[in-house]
């Protein structure tokens, strides 16, 4: 019976086979054993770092990449016309040795370095293809993501390049982008209104060069390991989708020589796909994983010091925040809006709630960006402990009592709200903690929580969604496209350029005027020099999230990473796994 | 019994015609597209319009539909990815659902080898220490969640003990043969063992309380009073008379626990990291990946059709009262 059991089972794999058009065995390429500078070979193990990258990349396309663990990988891969500085998020050279900006402002011309050449891995070994990257490379890239047939869900961004928004909405030629390759090393983009953040934007992954001979030979299957062709100092050497990725470094990217103390020593990068933090925590415990993340479960032991100088809160570039539907008639009131944001005790929701360091906000931009008015008291100060120069909770929600007396809810009596989220365990814990606090401060309020899975929730913020299916109060996040303010109060919020998601209107029989102003204010400092940018940024985040309270800034993100003792690294947001340094006996000796 | 199977794999076309058109449906009626955001974040109007003409979505509900039966009549294409860019649905299930059915197939062994003896031995010791302790252990098993087991067993053995690896499975879909079958080598078993375990526990307990309720109604039956008064032995009673019969219930589940546990068990899968196709069948819904979710519904549905027919083939083999010819 077993028997026959067994042989039905193996006329389901049969059908498994006709089924799934059976990817043919093939031989897995070996770990590759690189040296570092081609000429000595190292008989020992390659240095290697072992990392989680948490999910299989969606793509590594650089059009197509829109989520991290994709852009992870994309970084290392492809270089940037220009690299913004970990620290102070300015752009520097990468590609680009230097670059020129004309009279007015709307063309930028490039000076490409002539030494990049296109590599690919063959047999466990980074090669060069004989082509070298050239400007029109460079161009060829930015014109592919702006085409509308590569339909690339950031070719958005690259709308501030002319000709790129109506050759993505098909109103337009793909050649009339408006990027020339002079010659080999000499780049021209022209633009539709002077950007000083145009530097930050030509670090994006979606303008690198990209290899158009590849591309056009492999169609969707140029980014497996066996066709790309790459330029960065790493080279994707295997991709097992869903399971892993290994990268190898790529010795002939100039940095390893030129960047002198900047650049590490890792010869070989193993990214796992594990989706579940509790699992790449045994890995990392194991010493299987050189770095990962920390599960909830484990916080408390780790915040106590249970894993010393291995475990590390670093911040992180996005924003979560509650919004207010502005023409609900509940919340139309900007002194109830105010009231409610003064009542949100930001800095017990991080300590106690939310357990990872979060930094209270007082803004929507995140301190890391370039204009961000971030921790300026006179921004809702009420948002701000004592000890970040604000006014302390305390002092906040009496403040908040009296408004709401003022607005004509004394005690919040008479206040009904909807509070909606997306489905998530963390958003509900959140909602209950300041519904808690909004019950406390206001005993008469009525506050229900609504959720919803996550398309019908943005289905249901949307513009054209009815009036009457939005909530009160609903959650959003928002994290860096490029590290500037413009990215953050001018293309979410601006009411007629933005996607304005509260509906703020110049009409609005309140704010009306001060809504005409923040409009003002964003767009004036696209184009205005930096000192009057941060003077603009300013007015504009206190007109949003104090004089109109639009939005309540809740926290700005941190990540929490444990990394072993033998790897020395960097923690900002985009990764620069070039630059990190594994001692390899240590980490050979722990094993 | 061959013009039977042939009947009814005919038969499975048109049922599974309409399996694909009551997703394709539904998966529309869902609120929400799959190109309306990135992220945490909307995309402005301009690029989504961009993004579904490039997959035909702007088109009327009727050519789409159109459009993908044709393409899976004539080509076996269940068309991109929305989510994987650069993949497509066929590339994603080839490499999953053999790695999944692995699984399956080892948790379904393991379950039959602990749960089919543990409950013939409760039955035929009924209300003996032998009958309470597989029945505690078949609740036990029902009742602990594999979200709970499986990181309970990560702890204890990977951990603590180091016996076996955390996480992930032993081979990947490029050293398969022919596409599916795993070679047998230590590192296979060992990263086989944790998650087999977790998925076998729940089926042999299953496989435990199906087969003792049905052999104790079993030997109540008058042909076993019969084998029994005409001199046989309580073993040969038991082994050629009452139990082939009492596995028919065992049987009966196994057509749908097969077809549910070979195209991937999404927590097994996600808490252990392995790249099957629970993952995928569960994350395609949030992003509104329809063909994903067409596609593994597609590949599901053609398993329980096969699990049925095998189950009634199966019938015919243990009950010699029913025929098919």
């Amino acid at each position: 019976m077993q028997k026959k059991r067994i042989s039905l089972l193996m006329l389901f794999l049969v059908m498994t086979l006709v089924m799934a058009a059976c990817a043919a065995p093939m031989a897995a390429p070996g770990a590759a054993d690189t040296s570092s500078d081609g000429a000595a070979a190292v008989a020992s193990d390659p240095v290697t770092l072992d990392i989680n990258l948490g999910t299989e990349p969606p793509s590594l396309d650089p059009s197509l990449g829109t989520d991290t663990t994709s852009i992870s990988v994309i970084n290392e891969t492809f270089l940037g016309l220009t690299e913004l500085d970990p620290d102070t998020q300015k752009a520097g050279p990468e590609l680009a040795k230097d670059w020129s900006i004309s009279d007015d402002g709307l063309t930028y011309t490039f000076n490409l370095r002539t030494d990049v050449p296109w590599v690919q891995v063959k047999d466990g070994e980074v090669v060069e293809t004989g082509m070298m990257v050239t400007a029109g490379d460079v161009a060829y890239g930015l014109k592919r993501t702006c085409n509308a047939e590569t339909a690339s869900d950031y070719a958005y961004v690259l709308y501030i390049v002319a000709g790129c928004e109506a050759a993505n909405t098909g109103e337009g030629s793909v050649d009339d982008v408006a990027v020339n390759a002079v010659d080999d090393a000499t780049l021209e983009i022209t633009l539709n209104y002077p950007a000083s953040f145009f530097e930050q934007i030509a670090s994006m992954w979606i303008m690198r060069p990209m290899p158009q001979s590849v591309i056009e030979e492999y169609g969707d299957a140029w980014t497996e390991p066996e066709n790309i062709v790459t330029n960065g100092p790493f080279a994707l050497s295997e991709w097992i989708h869903g399971d892993s990725l290994q990268m190898i470094r790529n010795p002939f990217w100039y940095g390893w020589e030129e960047m002198g103390d900047v650049v590490g020593n890792i010869e070989v990068i193993n990214g796992v796909m594990i989706e579940e933090v509790s699992t790449a925590f045994a890995l990392y415990e194991n010493n299987e994983i050189d770095t990962s993340g920390v599960p909830l479960e484990m916080m408390d032991l780790a915040l106590a010091g249970e894993y010393g100088d291995e475990f590390v809160i670093a911040p992180s570039n996005c924003t979560y925040y509650y919004g207010f539907i502005t023409q609900k008639p509940e919340v139309s009131d900007p002194r109830v809006r105010r009231a409610l944001s003064m009542a949100v005790d930001r800095q017990t929701l991080a300590d106690d709630i939310l357990k990872g360091g979060q930094i209270p906000a007082n803004t929507f931009t995140n301190p890391l960006n370039f204009g961000s008015p971030a921790g300026d008291p006179d921004i809702a100060p009420w948002a701000m402990t004592e000890a970040q120069g604000g006014t302390g909770y305390a002092a906040a929600v009496e403040m908040a009592k009296a408004l709401m007396e003022e607005a004509g809810y004394p005690g919040g009596a008479g206040l009904s709200l909807t509070l909606a989220h997306n489905v998530s365990e963390s958003h509900a814990t959140i909602a209950q903690a300041i519904q808690a606090m909004w019950q406390e401060a206001f005993p008469d309020i009525e506050v229900v929580i609504e959720t919803q899975e996550w398309g019908v929730y943005l289905d249901s913020l949307d513009h054209d969604a009815p009036l009457e299916g939005k909530p009160d109060v609903y959650r959003l996040g928002w994290c860096q496209d490029y590290p500037h303010a413009n990215n953050w109060i001018h293309e979410v919020f601006n009411p007629t350029q933005g996607a304005n998601v509260p509906m703020l209107s110049m009409d609005d029989p309140i704010v009306g005027d001060l809504v005409k102003q923040f409009n003002d204010d964003t767009i004036a400092a696209q184009t205005a020099s930096e000192d009057e940018q941060l003077a603009l940024y300013k007015d504009a985040e206190k007109l949003f999230v104090d004089d109109i309270a639009a939005i309540i800034p809740i926290y700005y993100y941190t990540t929490v990473a444990v990394t072993k003792p033998w790897v020395t690294r960097l923690y900002s947001d985009d990764k620069y796994y070039y630059r990190w340094s594994v001692d390899e006996a240590a980490k050979e000796a722990a094993r | 019994m061959i013009s039977y199977v042939i009947r009814r794999l005919l038969w499975s076309l048109p049922v599974l015609f309409l399996i694909v058109l009551v997703t394709f449906l539904l998966a529309k009626a869902l609120p929400g597209g799959p190109f309306d955001r990135v992220g945490d974040k909307s995309l402005p109007e301009s690029i989504r319009v961009a993004i579904e003409k490039k997959y035909n979505l702007d088109k009327p509900l009727v050519t789409q539909f159109g459009l993908y039966i044709r393409d899976l009549v004539i080509n076996g294409d269940l068309g991109p990815s929305y989510s994987y860019r650069n993949r497509t649905v066929n590339d994603l299930i080839s490499e999953t659902l053999p790695i999944s059915a692995q699984i399956g197939i080892l948790s379904v062994l393991l379950g039959a080898i602990i749960g089919l003896p543990a409950g013939i031995f409760g039955a035929l010791r009924r209300n003996t220490w032998v009958d309470y302790l597989s029945s505690f252990i078949a609740v036990l098993g029902l009742s602990v969640p594999n979200l709970v087991l499986a990181p309970l067993l990560i702890y204890l053995f990977s951990v603590k003990l180091g016996w076996f690896p955390a996480a992930r499975w032993g081979v990947n879909y490029k050293e398969l043969y022919f596409g599916f079958i795993p070679p047998m080598t230590a590192d296979f078993w060992s990263h086989a063992a944790l998650p087999v375990i977790t998925l076998g526990t729940g089926i042999s307990a299953t496989f435990a309380r199906l087969s003792r309720a049905s052999l104790l109604q079993t030997i109540r039956e008058d042909y076993i009073r019969t084998a029994r008064s005409k001199g046989l032995t309580q073993t040969t009673t038991i082994v050629r008379h009452a139990l082939r019969n009492s596995m028919i219930p065992v049987v009966t589940i196994l057509g749908p626990l097969l077809a549910g546990i070979l195209t991937g068990t999404f927590i097994v899968e996600f808490v252990f990291g392995i790249p099957g196709m629970g993952d995928f069948f569960i994350t395609s819904v949030n992003n509104r990946d329809y063909p994903i979710i067409l596609g593994s519904t597609l590949v599901f549905a053609i398993f329980l059709v096969l699990g049925n027919i095998m189950v009634d083939i199966m019938y015919a083999w243990m009950d010699p009262r029913i025929r098919f010819d």
